[in-house]
């Protein structure tokens, strides 16, 4: 820490190339990530995986950003310093929230119960297609004041 | 951004001029120092939007499929590549400021300055093409629900309602005035008469949208001896809901990003009479569009501030002695990249 | 009285300041100025003020309180003719909210960070100013659109009357309360900009401290308000984002209806409150997240400071230097991990808050080592009893109360009984004025001789000490009995209910004892402001302290010191045997044959 040795990115030295590298990478890996967008992937993988994996990419990625384009990897000790308490507290406080209102579906109440969204009408709206189209064409039998 | 003070990194015996002598505890200028620290505090705030975002989503009962909410994939991950493609240049920047190239040092300068401004131009788009759909947030309430329950059928009908109040007094409006202009004969008025004309088989076209709704009666009765004539709004049955939410805003189909469109997909009415403005069922779409709008628009926020910057840079000659100042934009900017880098699989793959 | 033995090359005085601090024009010296000094004395001004408007809100709740629907002296009649001068329920929601946050977003931070900060720091470091002396300029006004917008917020329908913390959704939804409209707005856009303020602050002194310490000013020989100081700064770095973020979302579910913090299905008033699907205990957990970090913030500065005053004059060095800093490090560090302690009652995952409780138990540790480290300085020493060790000696006895009673309310089963009762603002306030305040103005009287040059009177300081002390512990002591017995806070008129009724002549005393303690200031206020004028002039280090700002002349001048400083030992050397003198500064260079040597 109290070095003063003057060790931040040696100048003249050209990172050119590996910074074109990097892109490269950083380019592909979105691409890869990408891919989970498309039929084949979306039908055969677990969406868990594809989530981990979509997150490990964004992780690589990141890393990537870190370390060569804002320089972390030629920098010394001090870089830990500023941003390892960061990340910790990031991860505390997601972690904190977890239990609360990531789990808050566990003990819903019944009031709340009433007004949130189901999932099984979200299906529901997709499976009336059919029936949509026939409100379209005026096809559809309205029953009047059916139950109310 | 900041005054980046000349690099000092005197030791204890050098001895400066004016200036008082320091033992600096980190190897790097000052300037270095408040924006990585500054770069901390923007990891918290992030990470409390994000984190909420998480702890919102992963909790709720239903998540709105990308396309139910028309978010394009594709356009994020150009977007991605926009940002990327300007991490690379701003990098490329500081080395030919390092290197001593001003004027090449200012060519990738404007080339991340225009990325940027791609990068939001894009934004932009998606933004309008969200507010076209009417998915926004507002203020008493969007115009999105939840279920396709009792309380959506009272808030559709209610709408109905008031378009076609306002459609009749609208009607009765032109006419009187129509009216009062047959007897004028100046060139103004037979302008004005012309744009009537044109309002009024506005008017009626949608009327007859509202009579293709097919669910409205006429109602006669008497009151105080005379005869009424009104148009109600049939109550439809709650089983019928779905349906109706469907026509509104209809789901995407299930198998997403294939050419194959078996049928071609209804695109609502909401977005083929956009005046209609129905309500509209998207389960769990109000967080969908409150955490959308505030992660992405803090994002935005973020990217003009560092466009702005750039442009204050600009018009500078970027010498070495810039450098530092050319790599604490850098750095701002590289992490305006890493939010979207989590941004983007976060908020358009997931 | 002064030491003026100096080290080091003399330098010019005038030549190291920026084109701004050399104007002589009115404006840039005094108003808009660079100088970390006259930023510091701009943010003691406007926090004292703040202070007094605070405080008349505290005497207009202990009124109510003391005389339910009496006629309030001057606010009745002006703001109620109608009633006969009795203030309504909604008025008094505003008093407690406003009071809340004047001291603790107007007064405490800024004054410890803003004003003792930013003139100590460079000060005590060996810096001739901050790091970044705009920055630090925009820190101090951005504080104004604050004052503005919580000055407005009490004039809108309703005023703020959400309480200090702001809880959704009766925050969140606008027709909820006649305090929940347009003036709850601007109570939160004022949030935002003592946010930004503090933001730009701490950056400011954390790159300082880091970076421009004098050669020879290892981080070990910082003294410890410098650490206090430093570690609140990083504090405040890493926890305000989350509150801005939190402040944002809230402003965004008023403005634009988004849902964050508003649950399916919630009518207010009959009206549908809009989007749902969010969860209110959002907000609970990000608010804390950095409002209990704030209560550090708004302690550890006043810790440092009085470890400072009493090694000082103790005349001994103090007790467990290297612990007392990791004490610290460790508050500030467990602290991040306790926030849930705030919500036991909000219906919290019991899991978690079981974690919570066994986290904030751990945080008796480093303060108790601190107590202990305070009391181990004070033992044996040959103490002088000045107005500043006085109010040193008064923060100790108080923190150990409000630490004390703290300990019930880290207990879930116990905090379950003793939550949103007057246990809690004696626990609160014990710390908060006993503590904090406390801590300030012993600040004030010893920093004063070098913020104005001259001396404050003694006798007089004495005189306020006692009475501040006195009155405090009858205003807030008598409260934890309210609370054992369940008197429950922000209640306009809680005698309403039955079993409350016996507690209005104790709740009488107390309102007494506010109003003496009010008054208790007077003497403080005349002895502040003559003494900038008329008190004896004091040389550089008229306490015969060791560090470092006490080489400065007084008050020092554009770029702090005449010379160059140079430290050569620890801040704390106070009556080290084998020397002639009973304490040697840290800029005095060491005899050749130095004796042994501390860091």
């Amino acid at each position: 820490m109290e070095s003063s040795s003057d060790q931040t990115v040696e100048k003249g030295h050209d990172h050119s190339n590996l910074f074109f590298v990097v892109f490269l990478a950083l380019c592909l890996l979105t691409l890869g990530s990408f891919l989970t967008y498309f039929e084949f992937w979306n039908t055969r993988v677990p969406t868990a995986s594809s989530r981990l994996f979509m997150m490990a990419i964004a992780v690589v990625k990141a890393s990537l950003v870190i370390l060569f384009f804002m320089h972390l990897h030629w920098e010394v000790a001090w870089k830990y310093v500023l941003t390892i308490p960061s990340l910790l507290m990031a991860t505390i406080l997601l972690l904190g929230l977890v239990p609360d209102i990531g789990y808050r579906m566990l003990d819903y109440s019944t009031e709340r119960e009433r007004f949130a969204a189901h999932p099984q009408e979200a299906e529901e709206i997709r499976e009336a297609a059919p029936e949509a189209a026939l409100m379209r064409e005026g096809k559809l039998n309205i029953e009047e004041n059916s139950d109310s | 951004m900041n005054a980046s003070p000349p690099a000092e990194t005197s030791t204890a015996e050098a001895h400066h001029h004016g200036g008082f002598q320091y033992q600096p505890g980190l190897p790097i200028p000052r300037g270095k120092v408040c924006l990585w620290l500054f770069l901390s505090t923007e990891i918290m705030f992030f990470a409390a939007l994000i984190g909420s975002y998480i702890v919102l989503r992963f909790g709720a009962p239903v998540w709105p499929r990308q396309h139910d909410v028309h978010l394009s994939e594709p356009l994020g991950a150009l977007n991605t590549f926009v940002l990327i493609c300007s991490s690379v240049t701003i990098v490329f920047a500081l080395e030919s400021i390092r290197g001593s190239y001003p004027r090449r040092a200012k060519a990738w300068l404007l080339a991340t300055l225009l990325l940027g401004t791609v990068f939001l131009g894009v934004k932009g788009y998606e933004y309008k093409e969200k507010f076209a759909h009417h998915l926004y947030p507002s203020q008493p309430r969007s115009l999105i629900y939840e279920r396709p329950d009792v309380y959506y059928r009272t808030a559709v009908k209610q709408r109905l309602l008031e378009i076609d109040q306002e459609l009749s007094s609208e009607e009765s409006e032109l006419l009187r005035e129509k009216k009062e202009l047959a007897e004028e004969d100046s060139p103004q008025a037979l302008d004005r008469l012309g744009t009537i004309e044109l309002a009024l088989d506005r008017n009626a076209h949608r009327q007859q949208v509202l009579k293709d709704f097919h669910f409205k009666t006429k109602l006669i009765e008497e009151r105080d001896g005379e005869v009424v004539e009104r148009w109600v709004w049939a109550d439809l049955p709650v089983s019928q809901m779905p349906a109706f939410a469907y026509n509104v805003m209809p789901p995407a189909p299930v198998h997403h990003g294939s050419d194959d469109h078996e049928e071609e997909h209804f695109a609502g009415w909401n977005v083929l009479e956009p005046w209609l403005e129905l309500p509209m069922v998207i389960p769990g779409g109000n967080m969908w569009v409150s955490t959308y709008f505030l992660l992405t628009g803090f994002h935005a926020i973020h990217v003009l501030v560092g466009l702005i910057a750039f442009a204050l840079v600009l018009p500078l000659r970027l010498t070495v002695a810039r450098a530092g100042l050319v790599e604490n934009l850098g750095l701002y900017w590289h992490f305006v990249d890493l939010v979207w880098i989590f941004l983007f699989p976060l908020l358009y793959l997931f | 009285m002064s030491s003026t033995v100096h080290s080091g090359h003399a330098l010019p005085a005038d030549s190291r300041r920026g084109l701004f601090g050399r104007a002589i024009d009115f404006l840039g010296t005094y108003v808009f100025s660079v100088d970390h000094k006259v930023i510091g004395i701009q943010f003691l001004f406007s926090t004292l003020l703040w202070f007094f408007v605070g405080g008349l809100l505290a005497m207009a709740i202990r009124w109510q309180l003391a005389w339910p629907w009496a006629e309030m002296p001057l606010v009745g009649p002006l703001l109620f003719p109608h009633t006969g001068g009795q203030i309504s329920p909604e008025f008094y929601t505003v008093l407690f909210t406003m009071h809340g946050t004047v001291m603790v977003f107007l007064v405490i931070i800024p004054i410890l960070a803003g004003a003792f900060g930013n003139y100590l720091i460079p000060l005590m470091i060996g810096a001739e100013d901050m790091a970044f002396p705009t920055l630090n300029m925009l820190s101090y006004w951005f504080m104004w659109p604050a004052f503005i917008a919580f000055t407005a917020s009490m004039f809108f329908a309703g005023g703020p009357a959400t309480g200090w913390t702001s809880y959704p959704p009766l925050s969140s939804v606008s027709n909820a309360a006649p305090g929940s409209g347009f003036a709850q707005t601007l109570w939160l856009l004022g949030l935002t900009f003592v946010g930004i303020s503090s933001m730009l602050g701490s950056v400011n002194y954390m790159t300082t401290i880091l970076q421009m310490r004098a050669p020879g000013m290892t981080m070990f020989r910082l003294p410890l308000t410098i650490w206090g100081m430093f570690i609140t700064a990083i504090l405040q770095a890493f926890a305000l984002p989350v509150l801005t973020a939190a402040g944002f979302m809230q402003l965004s579910d008023r403005l634009i209806g988004t849902g964050f913090f508003i649950p399916e299905g919630l009518t207010v008033n009959g009206v549908s409150a809009g989007a749902g699907g969010g969860q209110p205990l959002l907000w609970q957990h990000l608010f804390w997240f950095y409002s209990h970090p704030a209560v550090y913030i708004m302690l550890l500065p006043a810790m440092g400071m009085v470890s400072d005053i009493m090694a000082c004059f103790a005349r001994k060095p103090i007790f467990g230097y290297k612990p007392m800093i990791f004490a610290i490090g460790g508050i500030a560090a467990l602290g991040f991990i306790v926030w849930g302690h705030h919500m036991f009652v909000s219906g919290m995952n019991p899991m978690l808050g079981t974690t919570f409780m066994l986290s904030t138990i751990m945080i008796a540790l480093p303060s108790a080592i601190k107590t202990f480290n305070w009391l181990g300085t004070l033992w044996g020493g040959r103490i002088h009893f000045t107005t500043p060790m006085l109010y040193s000696i008064g923060f100790l006895s108080m923190f150990i109360i409000g630490g004390l009673s703290g300990i019930f309310m880290a207990v879930t089963p116990v905090d379950r009984y003793i939550h949103d009762t007057y246990f809690i603002v004696a626990h609160f306030h014990y710390i908060l004025f006993g503590g904090t305040a406390f801590a300030v103005f012993g600040g004030i009287y010893y920093w004063f001789p070098k913020m104005f040059g001259r001396m404050m009177n003694d006798f007089w300081g004495k005189v306020h000490f006692f009475l501040t002390f006195v009155f405090f512990n009858g205003t807030f002591f008598t409260m934890h009995i309210l609370g054992a017995g369940g008197f429950p806070r922000r209640l306009a008129d809680p005698y309403h209910y039955e079993i409350f009724a016996h507690m209005l002549p104790l709740n009488q005393l107390m309102t007494i004892c506010a109003f003496g303690m009010f008054l208790a200031q007077i003497p403080f206020v005349l002895n502040f402001f003559l003494s900038i004028f008329l008190g004896p002039r004091a040389g550089r280090n008229p306490w015969h302290a060791t560090t470092l700002e006490w080489s400065a002349p007084s008050p020092p001048g554009h770029g702090n010191y005449d010379f160059q400083p140079i430290i050569y030992r620890g801040p704390y050397e106070y009556s080290v045997p084998g020397r002639e003198q009973d304490f040697y500064p840290q800029w005095i260079a060491p005899k050749p044959v130095a004796p042994k040597e501390s860091t």
